[in-house]
């Protein structure tokens, strides 16, 4: 199959990558840049394992053609943490127990961080909102969502 | 944790105590097996299994699989003569004379792609 080249940027690296045109941009993360953080749960959409900031919105990374996303800044798991410091939705994921088996984990990151970003003071029911999308088959949710509030009381005052 | 010595250790009992590999969960860095990197050595296997639920087998063609470019491996009872089983060492890996429920195993292929497995099994003819 013919390739496309596609300039992207990616956790704040720009890439350039050939891709055939039924690659989807979960697979070209993972397979063209082994960025193996972001995972192929159920490549149909339901399951969130695979979501990625895509110009700064959560997106099924499974649903996306690597070709649709020529030109755009794409943030994964591996993005998150600047340089030592973990992002803390990163920090209270691993200080509260949000981690099982940790296959959904970089999705649920990737949505509770944008939710974080476009509303820093999140309710509950807001983010039990924001992670519909995000299936967590260990059933770890409580502490999930205790975690992301306490990210967000984290990050509220002291900034 | 205060190491061993005058002081008495502390006990990890009621401790909260981070879980060894949430870090590299957190991060992305977890290998999970799918995603080990084999590069272009990645083989793909798929498996022709009886749309019968009891059948005969008078004769099966790989040939025309074999023949496909991509195609490094076909596989059939006839490979596999001898029984395997967890209890009862009663079954074939491979059905050799007859086949007895829909979704037995009757051939396996390997390919570089999954799609070209999957197109040598609709080439693999069974009568």
């Amino acid at each position: 199959m013919a390739l496309h080249e596609i300039h992207i940027t990616i956790n704040n690296e720009p890439e350039q990558v050939a891709v055939p045109a039924n690659m989807t941009l979960m697979r070209m993360l993972r397979e063209k840049l082994a960025l193996t953080g972001t995972k192929n749960g159920c490549s149909a959409g339901e399951c969130g394992a695979c979501t990625v900031l895509l110009n700064g919105e959560p997106v099924n990374s499974c649903m996306v053609l690597a070709v649709e996303c020529d030109g755009a800044r794409i943030v994964t798991v591996e993005g998150l943490a600047s340089e030592e410091r973990l992002a803390p939705v990163q920090e209270t994921i691993l200080s509260e127990g949000g981690v099982q088996c940790g296959f959904c984990t970089p999705g649920i990151l990737i949505s509770a961080h944008a939710l974080l970003q476009r509303n820093p003071n999140p309710g509950e029911d807001e983010i039990r909102e924001a992670l519909v999308g995000n299936l967590c088959r260990c059933t770890g949710y409580v502490r999930i969502i205790e975690s992301v509030k306490k990210a967000a009381r984290m990050q509220l005052p002291a900034g | 944790m205060k190491s061993a010595g005058s002081q008495p250790t502390a006990s990890p009992i009621g401790e909260n105590a981070p879980r060894i590999d949430a870090r590299q969960k957190v991060t992305g860095a977890a290998v999970f097996a799918d995603d080990i990197q084999f590069g272009d050595s990645l083989l793909h296997a798929r498996i022709k299994r009886s749309p019968h639920p009891h059948a005969l087998i008078r004769k099966i063609d790989t040939a025309r699989a074999r023949a496909l470019p991509g195609v490094k491996a076909v596989v059939t009872g006839e490979d596999f003569p001898g029984h395997i089983g967890l209890y009862l060492q009663d079954r074939y890996i491979f059905c050799r004379d007859r086949v007895r429920y829909i979704g037995d195993p009757v051939a396996g292929v390997a390919a570089i792609s999954e799609e070209i497995a999957q197109k040598a099994l609709d080439l693999i003819d069974v009568d």
